[in-house]
C-alpha cells in the first residue's frame, strides 16, 4: 500500500514565505512606483498628492518608504532600492561629484532661513564668527554641511576653524542638549524644536537657500519613464490644489508633525514655496555647492556636467511653464 | 402672406444670418488680434528692461571688482547709479508680469536683489582682508544667484512668446469652429427655407399643375381655401373655371347626343317615305313616257327623280353615322378582283367625270385582289372620285392602283386648288364641310375613313396650295385569293 509521502516542514514554510512575499496582484493598468523620502514638511507635495488620492486616480501605485536623511533616501535610489528620492541639493551634488549617473527630475520646495545652526546659548556665542574654535555637529553629506559652510564663511572662517562633529539629526541634538557639542547645523523641523526663546540660538545665512529636488538614477528613470511622468503629474495636481485651496497645506502638515507648533509651522510655511519646477536658479545653486564643496576638499569626477544632471524633458512635457532652465539656445528661443 | 413675400423672406433671413455671424467673427478677431498684439508688446518692452538688468548687473560686477582694487569714488557712485537704474527696472518690472510664475520670479530678484546691494555695501566698506573675503563670497554666491533668477525671468518671458501661439492656435480654432457653426447654420437655415419655399409655393404649385393635367381626363383643380397669398387665388379662380368648363361640355355632350339620336331617328323615318318616293317617281316616269306625255314635263321629271336620288343618298349617309357611332358598321368581306371594281367604279362615274369635264387618266394593275367588303370598297372610291370631281372641274383626274408586298393601295388624285389649311384639321370630321363648298353633309370622307379602318387600313392625304389633291387608300393584302371565288370580275 502506497502512502503519501511526508510533507517537509521546510517545504511548508518556504511556500507560505513565497506565497506572502508576492504582492497583491495589480489592477490591470496600475504600475508600482517606489519612492524614498526624509519625513520633513518640504515633502509636502507628495503628502498632498497621497491624501487627495492623485497617485491613485493615475493608477500608479506608489510605495513610500521614509529615510531619516535625503541622503540616504538618495543613496537608495542609486542602490536600486527605490525609483527616486525626495533630496536636498547638497546629497546630488556630492552625488555627481562622485560620478554616479544622477538626475534631477523637478526642484519639490525652495526654502530660505530654514536651515542654520542651533548654538547653545550657554557658549555665548552671537555671530558667526564666534564659532571659531567651538564644537558643531554636522550631518555629512547633507545640507547642514553646506549651511555651516557659508555660514563660516560669511564669519571669515572656514571649517578647518572649528571642531566639525557628525552625526544623525537626532543624535545632534541629544548631544546639544547634554553639552556635547555648542551647535549643531540642523534643518526643519528639528531646527526650530530646538531653537527659541530659552532654547538654542539660531545663526543662519541669508545667502543660502535650500531646495528639495526628485532626483533617481538615470537608467532607472529612463526605464520607468511611464510611472515617473505619472508621479510627476500626481505632484502637479497636488501642486494646482494648494494653489487653489492654501489650507490644504496646514491640514496635511499638521497631523504628520504634531511636535510643531502652529507659529513654527506657520514660520515654515512663509519662508518656503512648493512648487515644481526647474530653474536657472536651480542649476546654478548646483554649481555653487559643487564649486564650495570642491573648496572643501571634494573630489570632481572630470566627466561631471551639471547642465545633464538637470532633466527637463519629463517635466517639460507636462507642465512646460514650470521650465524655465535654459539648456541651449534653441530652447531659449522656444 | 403674399408669394413675394414667401420668397424673399428666407432669402433675407439667410442673410441677416450669414451678416451677423459675419459681424461676430470680425468682432471676435479684432479684439483677440489687440490683445494679443498688447500681449506681444508687453513681452517686448519686459524683454527689453531684462536685458537691461542683465547688463547692468555684468557693469555693477566689474565695476565692484574694479572698485575692490582701485577704492575709486567714481566706481562707487556708478555702481550706486546703476543700483538705481536696477530699482527702477525691477519695480516697472513688478508691474507688468507677463505670467504668475514671472511674477514670483521678480519678487524673488527683489529680495536678492537687496541683500545682493547690501553684499556690495559690505565688500565696498570692508577694513580688512578677512572681512572683504567674506564680504566678496557672500556678493559673489548672491550675484550668481540674482543671475540665475534674471535667467529664469527672460526665460519665462519668451515662454510668453508660446502662450502666445497658444492664443493664436486657439483663436484660430475657435475662428475655425466659428466657421463650421456659419456653415452648419447656414446650411440648415438653407433647407429650412427651401422646405419652407417648397411647402408654400413649389408643391401646391405641383398640386395645381397636376391638377390642370388632369382636367383633360375629368378631374378638377383643388381649392386651396386656407390660402390667402397668389396662389390660393389661382388654385379658386381655375377651379371655378373648370367647374364652367365641365358643365359646358357636359352640356356639349347632351347636345351632340340629342343630335345624333335626332339623326338616327330622322334618318330611319326619312328612309322608308324615301324608298316608296323614289318608286313613285320611276313609276310615274316610266307610265308619262310610255303614255307620251313626259315630253312636255321632262326637265320636271328628271329634277324629281335626281333629287330623290340625292334624298336618299343623304339619309344612306345618315344612316351609315349612326351606324359607325354605334358600333355597328358591318362589313361582308370577300376576295375582291380590285382592278375590275376600280374600273367599274370609274365607268359608272363617267357622267360625273363628263359633268365636270374631268380628263379621267386611269392606271391600274391587273390581277389585284384583296379581302375587302365590295359595296364599302365602292362607296369609298365613288366618294373619292365624286369629291375629285367636285372641287377639280376641268382638270385631269387620276386613279391608280396597285400593290405592295403588303398593300393594295388605291389613290384619286386632282389637280385642283387643293385643301384649305383652315380644313385639313378637320378634314376626317363628320359633318366638316369647307365654307361655300359644294352642297352635302359633309360626312363623305368621315365614312370613307371608318370604312378603310373597319377593313384594318388607312386613308392618307397630300395636298398643296394650288397644286391638287391625291387621297391614298392603304388596304392590307388578302393572304390567299381562291380566283374562283372572286365576287367581282372584269
Amino acid at each position: 500500500m502506497l502512502t503519501p509521502p511526508p510533507v517537509r516542514p521546510g517545504i511548508l514554510v518556504l511556500s507560505l514565505l513565497l506565497g506572502a512575499s508576492c504582492a497583491a496582484p495589480l489592477p490591470p493598468g496600475e504600475l508600482t512606483f517606489r519612492v524614498g523620502y526624509p519625513d520633513i514638511p518640504s515633502t509636502l507635495l507628495l503628502y498632498v498628492a497621497q491624501d487627495s488620492r492623485f497617485f491613485a486616480a493615475e493608477h500608479l501605485r506608489v510605495e513610500a518608504r521614509v529615510y531619516a536623511t535625503g541622503r540616504e533616501a538618495l543613496a537608495a535610489a542609486l542602490g536600486g532600492e527605490v525609483d527616486a528620492a525626495v533630496v536636498y541639493s547638497t546629497p546630488v551634488v556630492l552625488a555627481a561629484l562622485s560620478g554616479e549617473d544622477v538626475v534631477v527630475l523637478t526642484t519639490l520646495h525652495r526654502a530660505d532661513r530654514l536651515t542654520g545652526v542651533a548654538v547653545d546659548p550657554r557658549t555665548g556665542i552671537q555671530t558667526a564668527a564666534d564659532l571659531r574654535g567651538h564644537r558643531i555637529g554636522i550631518t555629512p553629506g547633507t545640507s547642514s554641511q553646506l549651511a555651516l559652510d557659508v555660514l563660516l564663511a560669511e564669519g571669515g572662517l572656514d571649517s578647518s576653524d572649528v571642531q566639525v562633529v557628525a552625526g544623525q539629526p537626532r543624535d545632534l541634538i541629544t548631544a546639544l542638549e547634554n553639552r556635547q557639542i555648542d551647535a549643531a547645523s540642523l534643518w526643519v523641523p528639528n531646527l526650530l524644536t530646538v531653537t527659541g526663546p530659552g532654547k538654542a540660538r539660531l545663526l543662519v545665512s541669508d545667502v543660502y537657500s535650500e531646495m528639495s529636488m526628485l532626483a533617481g538614477l538615470r537608467p532607472r528613470i529612463e526605464s520607468r519613464r511611464t510611472e515617473t511622468t505619472r508621479f510627476l503629474r500626481s505632484l502637479l495636481r497636488a501642486q494646482a490644489l494648494i494653489g487653489r485651496r492654501p489650507a490644504v497645506v496646514e491640514s496635511v502638515l499638521r497631523p504628520r508633525f504634531p511636535r510643531l507648533s502652529p507659529d513654527e509651522l506657520q514660520t515654515i510655511l512663509s519662508h518656503s514655496r512648493f512648487e515644481l519646477g526647474l530653474s536657472n536658479l536651480l542649476l546654478t545653486s548646483l554649481r555653487q555647492e559643487a564649486a564650495w564643496l570642491e573648496q572643501g576638499g571634494e573630489k570632481r569626477d572630470p566627466r561631471v556636467r551639471f547642465q545633464s544632471v538637470v532633466t527637463p524633458d519629463l517635466l517639460e512635457e507636462l507642465s512646460p511653464e514650470s521650465v524655465t532652465l535654459l539648456t541651449s539656445p534653441e530652447r531659449a528661443l522656444r | 402672406m403674399s408669394l413675394a413675400r414667401k420668397l424673399i423672406g428666407p432669402q433675407l433671413v439667410i442673410l441677416v444670418l450669414i451678416a451677423a455671424l459675419a459681424a461676430v467673427q470680425i468682432l471676435v478677431s479684432r479684439g483677440e488680434s489687440e490683445r494679443l498684439g498688447e500681449t506681444a508688446e508687453r513681452l517686448q518692452r519686459t524683454g527689453l528692461r531684462i536685458q537691461r538688468v542683465a547688463q547692468l548687473f555684468s557693469d555693477t560686477g566689474r565695476d565692484l571688482l574694479s572698485a575692490l582694487v582701485t577704492h575709486s569714488e567714481v566706481l562707487t557712485r556708478r555702481i550706486a547709479r546703476s543700483n538705481e537704474e536696477i530699482d527702477v527696472l525691477l519695480e516697472e518690472l513688478s508691474h507688468a508680469p507677463t505670467s504668475p510664475q514671472g511674477a514670483l520670479l521678480v519678487q524673488d530678484l527683489g529680495r536678492m536683489r537687496g541683500r545682493l546691494v547690501e553684499a556690495q555695501r559690505s565688500v565696498l566698506q570692508s577694513g580688512s582682508p578677512v572681512e572683504g573675503r567674506s564680504a566678496f563670497v557672500r556678493w559673489w554666491f548672491l550675484d550668481q544667484r540674482a543671475n540665475a533668477l534674471l535667467a529664469d525671468l527672460s526665460a519665462d518671458n519668451l515662454r510668453g512668446a508660446d502662450r502666445i501661439l497658444a492664443q493664436v492656435t486657439a483663436s484660430r480654432r475657435r475662428a475655425d469652429l466659428l466657421m463650421l457653426v456659419l456653415t452648419v447654420l447656414g446650411a440648415l437655415t438653407v433647407a429650412g427655407t427651401t422646405v419652407y419655399v417648397f411647402r408654400g409655393v413649389v408643391a401646391p404649385l405641383v398640386r395645381l399643375t397636376a391638377a390642370s393635367e388632369r382636367l383633360g381626363a375629368g378631374g378638377t383643380v383643388e381649392r386651396l381655401e386656407h390660402r390667402t397669398d397668389e396662389l390660393g387665388t389661382l388654385s379658386r379662380v381655375l377651379a371655378t373655371t373648370t367647374e364652367r368648363l365641365v358643365d359646358a361640355n357636359d352640356e356639349l355632350q347632351d347636345a351632340l347626343a340629342l343630335r345624333d339620336r335626332f339623326i338616327s331617328i330622322a334618318a330611319h323615318e326619312l328612309r322608308t317615305p324615301l324608298t316608296s318616293l323614289s318608286l313613285q317617281v320611276s313609276l310615274l316616269r316610266r307610265r308619262l313616257e310610255q303614255t307620251g306625255q313626259l315630253v312636255p314635263i321632262r326637265a320636271t321629271v328628271e329634277a324629281l327623280v335626281r333629287q330623290s336620288k340625292r334624298l336618299d343618298e343623304l339619309v344612306t349617309e345618315l344612316l351609315d353615322v349612326t351606324r359607325i357611332q354605334a358600333g355597328r358598321l358591318e362589313l361582308h368581306t370577300e376576295p375582291v378582283r380590285m382592278d375590275g371594281l376600280v374600273r367599274e367604279v370609274c365607268a359608272r362615274c363617267a357622267p360625273l367625270l363628263e359633268a365636270g369635264e374631268n380628263r379621267l387618266v386611269l392606271e391600274v394593275e391587273e390581277g389585284v385582289v384583296s379581302q375587302v367588303d365590295p359595296s364599302r370598297l365602292d362607296q369609298v372610291l365613288v366618294n373619292l372620285i365624286g369629291n375629285a370631281a367636285r372641287h377639280a372641274r376641268h382638270a385631269p383626274l387620276e386613279v391608280r392602283l396597285w400593290t405592295t408586298e403588303r398593300e393594295t393601295v388605291l389613290q384619286v388624285k386632282d389637280s385642283g386648288p387643293g385643301i384649305p389649311e383652315t380644313v385639313r384639321e378637320r378634314l376626317f370630321q363628320p359633318f366638316a364641310r369647307e365654307p361655300g363648298s359644294t352642297p352635302g353633309l359633309g360626312l363623305g370622307l368621315y365614312i370613307s375613313r371608318e370604312i378603310v379602318e373597319a377593313h384594318h387600313g388607312r386613308i392618307e392625304v397630300e395636298t398643296a396650295r394650288g397644286r391638287g389633291t391625291a387621297f391614298t387608300v392603304h388596304l392590307p393584302r388578302a393572304r390567299e385569293t381562291p380566283t374562283a371565288a372572286l365576287a367581282a370580275t372584269p
